[in-house]
């Protein structure tokens, strides 16, 4: 697993470089957002990990330069950024990265996020017929999701959105995502629709840091489900 | 960069005032040039002449004589006309005297009803040689029609010479000019004056080359004058020396008295003849025309005829008058700007008023003088406008620089709606804010130069210190800082919240978000963290990440205050229509009103709190900085031995039936809050 990382600050880049090492990655770092966007260009790195304020090319320009370039060969980008303010992260979420991590970084967090993005780029775990986590177990083929062996009784539309965010423990997914996926259409239905309908699944499912789950709403852009013990 | 900028700036708004100034003075040039050409003004002009006139007293020449036909004799010798050999008599005891010339305003245009006493006439003025016979001109009984009625025939030939003794009254019925020449179709003849001096040989040099009448022949038989001219009166009616006819007439006068004068001979009993009004006529009390002639016969003598300056250079020279208080205008405030623009105007009348009687030239002054009134208000008006201007522009830098801001370009619209008064309370409500601004800076500084510098400060320290130090010892200073900044952070982004930006949001997934995020630490302090949200969603208009702020800092405290065990819940309520609140609850002492005010100022930490070092001391203050923001509030409540910090928000919408009386209610709301806003406004100007 090769990574491009870009982080200025040297002691940082230092830091996070040896952390990936021991978690098994190949990490190639860079301080120059230019020199890093050429890397990525053109060796194969499966995931970038990009710092959003670098002096000469910011990371937002990093990521719209191999948009272009790369198109759909694109690896996964996650960004580390400073300001977590909702304007900047639903800015670099719709430009276009796959998820955020709020500085100062922390190790596990780091992690988890490269392990979703990668479960992404490996085609994810929808081929797997049936999924456990502790008392949740579900079954993708027979489109149906138990708790403590006892099923649960959820409408159509939950159902999609629960397997879908099964599917995508650990992944940033905007509302027209879940709206397209789910409801199959544009933006035609209220937002709010989603909402009711996560509140519900929460409810339902349980899925709250009791039952080793979090359900993060990342402002008005959408949802992450994240699971925090094994 | 910025100098160069300030430097354009500076030019471009010069360049602006010079416009402005050139503007008005245009518009004054323009102002007294229609005034004089149009003639609006002309009492004006007149006004200022009649005052010089009367300011002027000459002595009373002794070069000339009237001989009077006054009341007295009019009641001795009997009615008007008298017969012409009576006026033969007084001739001769005249020319005894040897007079320089006589001039007789008396008209003999028709032959009398006794032709002898023409005859004696006519021999008495041959005899004197000097005699200078009046021609009038009349409107004839029959048709209307103008005529020139010389002296009957005898008489002409005896005659020195025939001239006229009209004159020109102005508009308001006032002698102040005659025409020096005039007659029909050509303007032929002179003055009586001119005659009597040419007769006399004392004509100056200067009245005896007037320009020959131009090209008459399309004049036909209408009126031509030529070479206007105002009188310089000697002083009002009687100053000019008198004696009686009769007494002249019964050689009662020595006749010395007439040696080398100009004798003229005229009526001056009241109600007969041609008295009319002058200048210098005070009370009412008009001048006998021939006492008029005997002015035009000083004024001509001494060269005191007034000019009146050419129609052109006239209307030129009041354009440039007006425009002169432009000089200071523009540099003056505007008490002294009035006071001068007043002495001006004294200074323009006085010098016009003036003029006639030491270069004996008219320029009519209306024109400067208006123009010198008007540029005060003008220029006055301009100003306004530019500080007008200068209001609107400072309004929406203020407005772009303030927290509150709205979209500049609705904020145009509302300020051309306000009086010039009530944009002055819009700036100094401006500059209030800012003022306050500056105060929450200067706090800001004043925690950040304290309180975060002290642990980064500590933490510095210990690194420095020889003996190697624990990182457990120097962690919490420093996650303090941190907490501290952070906390700093988000209380700035939290005063600059908008209502008018904020959006839909759920508030129970905020509410569980936040819970979620703290439940790690509820398990690490031994604190049970208990969800008493409701099942449907809750929708409010805010800002996501304060509000989930709001609810971490609750929950937070919460987590820090509560004895070991306790349960901490997290609840949702709606107390009443329009509003939601979220509560925190947890075990503790009840605290009373003081402290509870205290919990939500800025900077100040509970007592029970002094002591924990992630304290921050901004939590509480930041939960009701949002809360307000929000249009809601924060409190606290205490009961039972449990402690429920509360937030209270107005809903995004009302499920109660009675949605329009909130609706009302509110709209009430925004009446009332408009009306202060109105009312101090007007306290302010």
């Amino acid at each position: 697993m090769r990574i491009a990382y870009l982080e200025d600050e040297a002691d940082l880049s230092a830091t996070v470089s040896a952390w990936l090492r021991e978690a098994g990655y190949d990490v190639e770092s860079f301080k120059s957002g230019a020199d890093c966007a050429r890397a990525v260009e053109n060796q194969r790195f499966d995931v970038c990990l990009l710092d959003w304020m670098v002096p000469d090319l910011s990371g937002e320009e990093v990521l719209a330069r191999l948009k272009i370039k790369l198109r759909h060969a694109m690896p996964p980008v996650i960004f580390a950024t400073g300001r977590d303010s909702e304007e900047d992260v639903v800015g670099i979420l719709t430009s276009g990265a796959d998820d955020y991590l709020i500085k100062p970084l922390s190790r596990p967090l780091l992690l988890a996020r490269l392990q979703a993005v990668m479960r992404r780029r490996q085609g994810g775990v929808g081929m797997l017929p049936t999924q456990h986590f502790g008392r949740l177990t579900v079954d993708h083929e027979r489109r149906q999701i138990t708790l403590d062996g006892q099923l649960v009784v959820l409408t159509d539309r939950e159902t999609d959105l629960a397997l879908y965010l099964f599917q995508n423990v650990g992944r940033a997914l905007s509302r027209e995502t879940l709206i397209q996926v789910v409801w199959s259409m544009t933006s035609e239905i209220d937002t709010r629709t989603v909402d009711v309908h996560v509140s519900s699944l929460r409810r339902k499912l349980g899925l709250s840091p009791e039952f080793g789950w979090r359900l993060v709403s990342i402002y008005r852009y959408g949802y992450r489900l994240e699971r925090d013990a094994p | 960069m910025a100098a160069t900028e300030r430097m354009i700036g500076t030019l471009r708004s010069f360049s602006r005032l010079r416009g402005e100034v050139l503007g008005i003075a245009l518009l004054l040039a323009v102002i007294a040039a229609a005034l004089l050409v149009g003639g609006v003004s002309v009492r004006l002009d007149n006004a200022v002449f009649d005052y010089g006139q009367r300011l002027n007293w000459h002595a009373p020449s002794a070069d000339v004589l009237i001989v009077a036909v006054d009341q007295d004799n009019l009641e001795r010798l009997g009615r008007w006309p008298w017969p012409r050999y009576r006026h033969a008599g007084l001739l001769r005891n005249i020319c005894a005297g040897k007079p320089a010339a006589i001039g007789i305003d008396i008209a003999f245009s028709e032959e009398s009803d006794d032709p002898s006493a023409d005859e004696l006439l006519a021999e008495a003025v041959t005899e004197c040689g000097n005699v200078v016979l009046p021609l009038v001109l009349e409107t004839s009984r029959v048709g209307g029609r103008l005529l020139e009625s010389p002296p009957a025939a005898p008489l002409v030939l005896a005659a020195a010479a025939i001239a006229r003794t009209d004159v020109s009254p102005s508009e308001d019925g006032i002698v102040r000019a005659v025409d020096l020449r005039e007659g029909i179709g050509m303007a032929a003849w002179p003055l009586m004056a001119e005659e009597l001096l040419r007769v006399a040989r004392r004509l100056p040099a200067s009245q005896a080359t007037l320009p020959s009448p131009g090209d008459v022949s399309d004049a036909g038989y209408r009126l031509v004058r030529e070479h206007a001219r105002r009188i310089q009166f000697v002083g009002p009616p009687g100053t000019v020396q008198r004696v009686s006819y009769a007494e002249v007439l019964d050689g009662k006068i020595a006749t010395e008295v007439f040696a080398n004068k100009i004798v003229l001979i005229g009526v001056t009993a009241a109600g007969m003849g041609d008295a009319v009004t002058t200048p210098v006529s005070a009370f009412g009390e008009p001048m006998p025309g021939v006492e008029l002639q005997a002015n035009v016969v000083l004024s001509m003598l001494d060269q005191r005829l007034i000019t009146p300056l050419p129609r052109s250079a006239g209307v030129l020279l009041a354009a440039l008058l007006a425009c002169i208080p432009m000089l200071w205008l523009p540099r003056l405030m505007a008490l002294p700007g009035l006071i001068c623009s007043l002495v001006w105007v004294l200074v323009v009348g006085a010098i016009c008023a003036l003029l006639p009687l030491f270069s004996h030239l008219w320029l009519p002054p209306s024109g400067a003088l208006v123009a010198g009134l008007a540029a005060f208000p003008l220029w006055s008006w301009r100003r306004l406008e530019m500080a007008r201007r200068h209001l609107d522009q400072e309004l929406l830098q203020l407005r772009s620089v303030l927290p509150d801001s709205q979209i500049a370009t609705g904020f145009d619209d509302e300020i051309q709606k306000l009086g010039f008064e009530e944009r002055i309370a819009w700036v100094q409500e401006a500059q209030r804010t800012m003022q306050h601004l500056e105060t929450q800076r200067n706090e800001a500084l004043a925690f950040i130069s304290h309180d975060l510098r002290a642990p980064l400060a500590g933490a510095v320290r210990q690194l420095e210190s020889e003996t190697r130090c624990e990182p457990d010892r120097l962690l919490p200073p420093l996650r303090r800082a941190l907490a501290m900044a952070q906390a700093f952070l988000w209380l700035a982004r939290a005063e600059a919240l908008d209502r008018r930006q904020m959006k839909e949001l759920e508030l129970v997934s905020i509410l569980h978000q936040a819970t979620d995020e703290l439940y790690a630490l509820a398990g690490q302090r031994g604190l049970q963290l208990i969800r008493k949200l409701p099942d449907e969603t809750i929708w409010i208009k805010g800002d996501f990440e304060s509000l989930e702020r709001c609810a971490f800092n609750l929950l937070h405290n919460a987590l820090s205050y509560a004895p070991e065990g306790t349960p901490v819940i997290v609840g949702l309520d709606m107390p009443r229509g329009g509003e939601v609140r979220f509560w925190v609850e947890n075990d503790g002492p009840r605290l009373v009103a003081e402290q509870i005010e205290r919990l939500f100022q800025r900077f100040s930490r509970g007592d029970r709190g002094a002591g924990k070092s992630s304290g921050t001391g901004l939590g509480l203050y930041f939960v009701r900085k949002v809360a307000v923001r929000h249009g809601g509030m924060a409190g606290v409540a205490c009961s039972g031995g449990k402690i429920r910090f509360w937030v209270r928000l107005p809903s995004g919408e009302s499920r109660n039936k009675d949605g329009s009386l909130l609706r009302l209610s509110r709209r009430l709301k925004a009446f009332s809050s408009a009306e202060s806003r109105a009312h101090r406004g007007r306290n302010a100007s």
